[in-house]
């Protein structure tokens, strides 16, 4: 099965080759068997990839520990799940699940568009292909899964199989590890659809408005999914990896959200092209920078040229990534270049107050957010250059500046939706702002008469508050005319209206979602935590909490030994739940674990770690964390994944004549 | 078991390389212009919708509305009226192409198959095989 698996592997390469070339010299040509060939080709990719990812989980299953990929991922205790996600649980079997999603989208783009946009394709195919190309490479010969286990006699090589493997990485051993790695590739790859097309669309010189409707579906599906993976990294390192937060600036996630920050920025900007024919060099330069900062993501953690928890080990990709990632841009510069003069404005800017400065102020700041967290990321990069020692920037850093960016792109989250196109009156921007800032004023007094003290606090409160007033009188207001112009009653008048453009209305469901978000991203500055020794019957206390020890309890299983602490949590003496966190150690990869226990509540969370034991057993070191309202970023995260669904529903449109609005 | 996955993957080989194979057409790019200006009223339009909205939401006054609104329908009416012109004219040459594409597909037709040609025995002009009078001379022919 690891010959076959190689073989198909193999084949990747060739078949990729031959789809780049048939589709450049279709694009070329014009002729129909050429492209039809790259199609069949790209096809052919995604045939060959899926069965070598088939043989692969066929050797993960069996557990075949001639594979050097199977036995240091896996073991024979390891449950049957484990064993199937272990596919990208390391770095070469998580390169071939890359591989295999850049098949499946080139299959999918051939398909979609096999009868039409026959002037884009040869060139879109082109440039997945040439991606294809790239990533079969390192697949098949520089981090090849199916790799054998070999000793060295000396003059000859012989292979070799071990008796149990060593283990999936016991922080990989949670569900939130099935889908984070493939939903967050899914977001970086898909980057490579609106790239191409781009791309395409500067070789043609047919820079209309085309490419950009033929991707926008993609764009936003690869946007959604960069960010629910994004959320779904910080929801494991939450509760898998201890240290009681969910967000560490750490250069692997700063890496995700290097792309999103960019994709974001062209969700937005793209909507001054489709109405005014401006800004065109700059929203390709943000196709292009999505796609690269995707790449440069990969290789962030597969190079280990920055230190992270999740990154591999040096692993002889880095030159490579390097070498395709300057391809990458000085290709796509310099044909930005090219075509600078078929980019022009067909319009220029009116009026400062309008709907089109306040996009053009969001994309100022998510650029500015680009800058600072790629500078952060890279600083101990740059400095090793020229000091010679790796200086790191932390999470104060990335906060003293992400915190004032993040709070004004929440502001125009509010005000911008509220300005007209090209020109906004002082008379009706009174109109539109009166009541929300009075409101959130308002909001801001009494939260302090609550004993809120925290600037920043108060000034995210504030701000959120007012952007969820925009909201809701958006919604209220459209329903109300659409009533009176209807008839329909206010449910139906709601729900015509948001499905008669859902476009905007589920853009506005994703800036409720990111305001609930951000009210949970400011609970962080009233975390407060403890630490305590206790052994059976002792009891501590967290602000209104009293932990009660019951009994520490010490189990077994094939996988993994563990200690547990049984707590029992109290309220203002009121009995609440137990609570029970768990360190584990297990035995095939040597390694210890740490299993969280939280109480969750809309108002705040409880989160113990159990984090030493006394050398006798009779005591233990438990920490605890009170972390407010922390399962708004969990809540805000599920609406923004339903406000992106709306968002890709098509409009419905009236047959009979209904008032139009 | 190997021999029937080596027969499917040379089955599949082929089937990949085989429109390369294909004696084929070229597409013909369509007209730009054309494109472009669609674009545009497409874009108008939206703006129209938009502004509408905007208005009913009462985020512009009266005044900058109706002077707005002229303003998009004129663009519309430009934009439309030279739509209309961009696409007769690709539209005539598109159709002059094909004719000549199918003049010379018929000539190429001809040329390969040379013996179904036929003479007029009276004047030796060419005539097509299914002509019942020579077009030169009018002679019947036979």
């Amino acid at each position: 099965m690891a010959d076959l698996g190689n073989i198909l592997l193999f084949f990747l390469f060739p078949v990729s080759v031959f789809t780049a070339l048939t589709a450049l010299a279709a694009g070329v040509t014009k002729r129909r068997g050429l492209l039809e060939a790259a199609r069949r080709g790209a096809y052919a990719a995604f045939a060959v990839t899926t069965l070598a990812v088939l043989s692969l989980e066929y050797l993960l299953v069996t557990s075949d520990f001639s594979i050097e990929y199977v036995a240091s991922n896996t073991n024979l205790a390891l449950p049957m799940f484990y064993k199937i996600v272990a596919l990208w649980a390391g770095h070469n079997g998580s390169l071939l699940l890359w591989t295999w999603i850049v098949t499946i989208f080139i299959a999918i783009v051939a398909f979609q568009n096999r009868r039409k946009n026959n002037d884009l394709m040869p060139y879109v195919l082109f440039v997945i292909a040439s991606t294809m190309v790239f990533f079969s490479i390192l697949s098949v010969f520089i981090a090849n899964p199916f790799q054998t286990l070999y000793q060295d006699l000396g003059n000859t090589l012989q292979e070799f199989a071990v008796q149990d493997g060593r283990g999936l990485n016991p922080l990989l051993q949670h569900p939130a590890m099935i889908i984070h790695p493939p939903i967050l590739f899914i977001g970086y790859v898909g980057s490579v659809v609106p790239f191409a097309f781009a791309i395409a669309a500067l070789i043609t010189g047919k820079l209309g408005a085309g490419w950009i409707h033929t991707t926008r579906r993609w764009a936003l599906t690869t946007w959604g999914f960069l960010a629910i993976g994004i959320v779904l990294g910080g929801k494991w390192a939450y509760v898998e990896l201890g240290w009681g937060g969910y967000w560490a600036w750490d250069p692997v996630e700063n890496a995700s959200l290097l792309p999103w920050l960019t994709s974001t920025a062209y969700l937005h900007s793209v909507m001054i092209q489709e109405r005014k024919g401006m800004l065109k060099i700059w929203n390709m330069a943000l196709v292009i920078a999505t796609y690269l900062l995707s790449i440069f993501g990969t290789f962030l953690t597969r190079s280990g040229v920055v230190s992270s928890v999740h990154a591999f080990a040096n692993s002889g990709l880095g030159p490579a990534f390097a070498i395709f990632l300057t391809m990458g841009l000085i290709f796509s510069v310099t044909l930005l270049l090219y075509r600078r003069k078929d980019l022009k404005p067909d319009e220029e800017m009116e009026s400062l107050v309008s709907r089109e400065s306040g996009f053009l102020f969001n994309n100022l700041l998510f650029l500015l957010a680009t800058i600072a967290v790629l500078w952060g990321t890279l600083f101990p990069v740059i400095s090793e250059l020229f000091t010679g020692d790796q200086i790191t920037v932390g999470p104060p850093w990335f906060n003293n500046i992400m915190i004032p960016i993040g709070l004004a792109l929440l502001l125009l989250t509010g005000a911008g939706p509220l300005l007209a196109w090209r020109h906004t009156s002082v008379e009706t921007l009174k109109r539109s702002f009166g009541w929300p800032i009075l409101g959130s004023l308002i909001f801001v007094i009494i939260l302090y008469a609550l004993g809120v003290r925290d600037g920043w606090a108060l000034g995210s409160f504030a701000i959120a508050f007012f952007v969820m007033w925009t909201i809701v009188v958006e919604f209220v207001k459209g329903a109300l005319i659409r009533m009176k112009n209807s008839g329909e009653n206010f449910l139906i008048a709601l729900f015509m209206l948001s499905r008669k453009n859902t476009r905007r209305y589920g853009g506005y469901l994703i800036h409720a979602a990111i305001v609930i978000m951000f009210v949970g991203f400011t609970g962080n500055a009233f975390n407060s935590e403890t630490r305590a020794e206790v052994g059976e019957g002792d009891s501590f206390d967290l602000g209104s909490y009293t932990f009660k020890a019951l009994s520490i309890v010490h189990g077994e299983t094939e996988n993994y030994s563990s200690d547990r602490l049984d707590m029992e949590l109290y309220r203002n003496d009121r009995f609440i739940t137990t609570i029970s966190p768990e360190k584990r150690f297990y035995f095939a990869s040597d390694q210890p674990s740490t299993e969280v226990d939280i109480y969750s509540t809309l108002r705040e969370d409880i989160y113990a770690v159990l984090s030493g034991m006394s050398n006798d057993g009779t005591k233990v070191i438990v920490q605890v964390y009170r972390n407010p309202l922390v399962s708004m970023v969990w809540i805000g995260a599920l609406i923004m994944v339903l406000g992106t669904l709306f968002a890709m529903l098509p409009n419905l449109r009236e047959s009979k004549g209904g008032s139009d609005q | 078991m190997s021999f029937l996955a080596y027969l499917t993957g040379m089955a599949f080989l082929i089937w990949i390389v085989l429109p390369l194979f294909k004696k084929d057409s070229t597409w013909v790019s369509l007209y730009m212009e054309v494109d472009e200006l669609a674009d545009k009223k497409q874009r108008v339009y939206g703006n129209i919708a938009d502004l509408e909205f905007d208005f009913a939401m009462g985020r512009l006054s009266e005044e900058d509305f109706k002077r707005i609104r002229q303003s998009f329908l004129s663009e519309a009416g430009r934009v439309i009226e030279r739509l209309e012109s961009q696409k007769s004219s690709a539209f005539m040459e598109r159709i002059q192409k094909d004719i000549s594409n199918l003049g010379k597909k018929q000539k190429a037709k001809k040329s390969k198959k040379g013996s179904t040609q036929v003479y007029c025995i009276e004047c030796g002009a060419e005539n097509l095989p299914e002509a019942k009078f020579c077009m030169k001379c009018g002679k019947e022919m036979r």
